[in-house]
């Protein structure tokens, strides 16, 4: 073998080491990122049930909140003890008209 | 010359490599030198990816604040999506109208008007519904439009609206000590709090791919916020529902401007309601620069004949007096140069005769306290204040409270007529809470708690329960006792107002004036009620505060009814049986 065809075998060796290295690089660099975003769209989705129990969390404290409370119970026909209408705090915060403004 | 076989198979053998290498290398040069969007030496983004704020609830778990998610719409970063090229941007922007208007009835073009070159994301939609920002989402795809993106984010919001605005706070976005920016408490539970709820966000510098998207590549991209810690109330929403309704309509009929309700457990010094109208709603920005405080906490008044209480306390303790002394009521009397005249003076010139000291506060007489304020003098009277924290604040677990120096002997300022008028509730400043927590004093055997509305605090760390804690002694065990008894003789005789059918109630009446900067304002007065029930085992103590109250200006009319009312509805909800049903 002459020293120029010892030169190209050894460049020829070095290009397929390089490729070879290259195909694992790719080929772990894949699999990585593939495995990334398997994590990332687990967090996603983590992120996205959190925020659908927080919207229905929130869904059931309006509807379980005393001035909702009050309006349901006066819809269904209900009054205080005391027989008088439910004054204002459903609509707080109330404004007071003046009765007697005076001069 | 022929070339040898050998080095034709080599040639052959390298050929495709070297190909392939070379497709690598124009590739590259194309993307980093032609390809459109390029990313103009953006390469890296911050994000803040902000925490869920932890919920605020009431001691039966009700919840009071939490975040909620919403959605919005923003454009992102200019340079990415039109290449820096203002004909470029332009129609980018046609285009997003063209997608996004319809849908969101929005125009971008006009949204970008001002878009700051600092701000490389820009809102132009908030608050949206989670179906619709799901068909923008989709829609957008479709399209491939760039530099648009619908973004969940977090917003506090509150259920009960103004009902507990005071108390719980709201949030507002701001820069904290750190210099980290996001969401902060700026009153109320929210601030005093604040460490607990806020959770721990993630600031990150991520590289972005040419369309400004972040590459979740680095470990730490996949890092997810924190969520704040849980906070448990002593509050209890229904009880402060029904102290609201009541001092709302005692606010109607009395006429009065304003009005608060402080009402605590005097055992542990724990509020289970404070009320205050009219308040804000915190789901309402626009509310919160007017009204946003906790005027239970933080604004003072001259309590007036409430105050008595603490000098007959103060008396009875030094050992000066005993329920049954009698002293000569004239109606008026000269202290340290001024005259101190009854309330009543105009029915009784001449004072109400002999009196012993349950009289004197039955009557609610001036004259008698500064009689006892003599009796004890300066130093005994000004060690008896400070014995109840007048003059200091409560160390309650909410923010900005206020308190004011009380004017004492030794003091430059100090005039001996300042002893006789403080000795029934003048020239000494209060907050609703302080002067709660003083009579506290009487219901709880002598013991001052120190008040608090945090109960419990949850966090990852763990769960950390508020115990109560004793301040001090004011008074001992038997001097309660005595002034207990004395007090519910007050109800029992004069206050009839005040009175719940079954219980045994003990308290006093106040009618203060109100002090302006030209002297004591003759047209309005504070009406208070402070009291606790049932006597023999005091679960609850109520003060109500009317501010100028147009049908009467006396406590008794006015404050004392809305007291009766709410305790009539508060005792049995708290499983207190009727005094006259015990054994």
């Amino acid at each position: 073998m002459s020293g120029r065809q010892r030169v190209l075998l050894m460049v020829v060796g070095g290009l397929l080491f390089l490729a070879s290295f290259a195909l694992l690089f790719t080929l772990l660099s894949t699999a990585t990122v593939e495995q990334g975003q398997i994590v990332q769209h687990l967090s996603e989705t983590r992120a996205a049930l959190a925020r659908g129990n927080a919207a229905i969390e929130e869904a059931i404290a309006r509807e379980s909140a005393i001035p909702r409370l009050q309006e349901r119970a006066r819809s269904m026909g209900f009054i205080s003890s005391s027989g008088e209408p439910v004054g204002p705090p459903l609509s707080l915060p109330i404004t007071l008209p003046l009765r007697d403004p005076g001069p | 010359m022929k070339e040898p076989a050998s080095t034709l198979r080599l040639h052959q053998v390298a050929l495709p490599p070297a190909m392939l290498l070379g497709l690598v290398v124009i590739r590259l040069i194309y993307l980093t030198f032609y390809a459109p969007g390029a990313p103009s030496g953006v390469q890296s983004l911050e994000l803040h990816l902000e925490a869920q704020r932890g919920r605020i609830l009431d001691r039966r778990e009700a919840v009071l604040a939490m975040d909620a998610p919403r959605y919005q719409v923003v454009l992102e970063y200019p340079p990415i999506a039109h290449g820096g090229d203002p004909l470029r941007r332009a129609k980018w922007l046609e285009q997003v109208d063209e997608i996004l208007n319809p849908m969101l009835g929005v125009s971008a073009q006009e949204a970008a008007r001002n878009w700051p070159d600092t701000w490389w994301r820009l809102p132009i939609a908030k608050g949206i519904p989670e179906d619709l920002a799901r068909a923008v989402s989709r829609r957008v795809e479709e399209i491939g439009l760039r530099g648009v993106r619908v973004l969940p984010y977090w917003q506090r919001v509150y259920p009960e609206g103004p009902l507990l605005g005071p108390v719980v706070g709201f949030v507002f976005f701001g820069t904290d000590h750190n210099g980290l920016e996001g969401r902060q408490g700026a009153a109320g539970v929210e601030k005093a709090y604040d460490a607990f709820l806020r959770g721990k966000p993630v600031i990150l510098r991520v590289p972005v791919d040419a369309e400004g998207r972040p590459l979740p590549l680095k470990e730490e991209a996949l890092a997810q916020p924190e969520p704040g810690g849980e906070v448990v109330l002593t509050i209890d929403r229904t009880i402060q529902a029904i102290a609201a309704e009541e001092l709302a309509r005692g606010l109607q009929e009395s006429g009065a401007q304003r009005g608060d309700v402080v009402m605590l457990r005097p055992r542990t010094g724990e509020i289970l309601a404070m009320v205050s109208l009219p308040t804000f709603d915190p789901n309402s920005p626009e509310t919160l620069d007017r009204d946003a405080r906790n005027p239970a906490v933080q604004d003072l008044y001259e309590p007036g004949s409430v105050f008595k209480i603490l000098t007959m306390a103060a008396a009875l303790e030094a050992g000066i007096v005993q329920p049954e002394t009698r002293y000569l009521d004239h109606g008026c009397v000269e202290f340290g140069g001024a005259p101190i005249c009854n309330w009543d003076r105009d029915l009784f010139p001449g004072g109400r005769g002999w009196l012993d000291m349950t009289e004197l506060l039955i009557y609610s007489r001036n004259v008698g306290a500064a009689y006892l304020a003599r009796m004890l003098g300066p130093d005994r009277f000004y060690a008896a204040l400070h014995a109840f924290g007048i003059g200091e604040p409560t160390d309650v677990d909410l923010p900005y409270e206020a308190t004011m120096r009380v004017r004492a002997y030794g003091d430059p300022d100090w005039r001996e007529a300042d002893l006789g008028r403080q000795s029934f509730g003048q020239a000494v400043s209060v907050t609703p809470l302080q002067m709660a927590v003083a009579v506290s004093a009487v219901a709880n055997d002598g013991l001052i708690m120190r008040p608090f509305v945090v109960r419990e605090v949850r966090t990852a760390d763990g769960v950390w329960r508020i115990e109560p804690r004793i301040r001090r002694r004011a008074i001992s065990v038997q001097t309660a006792r005595t002034l207990r008894e004395m007090l519910e003789a007050v109800i029992r005789q004069e206050a009839s107002k005040a009175r719940v059918p079954g219980y045994r109630i003990a308290g006093k009446t106040g009618t203060a004036q109100i002090p302006t900067p030209l002297g004591y304002d003759p047209q309005g007065t504070i009406a208070s009620f402070v009291g606790f029930s049932p006597v023999e085992d005091p679960q609850v103590l109520i003060l109500v505060k009317l501010d100028r109250p147009r049908r009467s200006p006396w406590g008794s009319e006015e404050a004392a009814p809305v007291f009766s009312r709410i305790a009539a509805r508060i005792l049995p909800l708290l499983g207190v049986p009727p005094s006259m049903s015990r054994p």
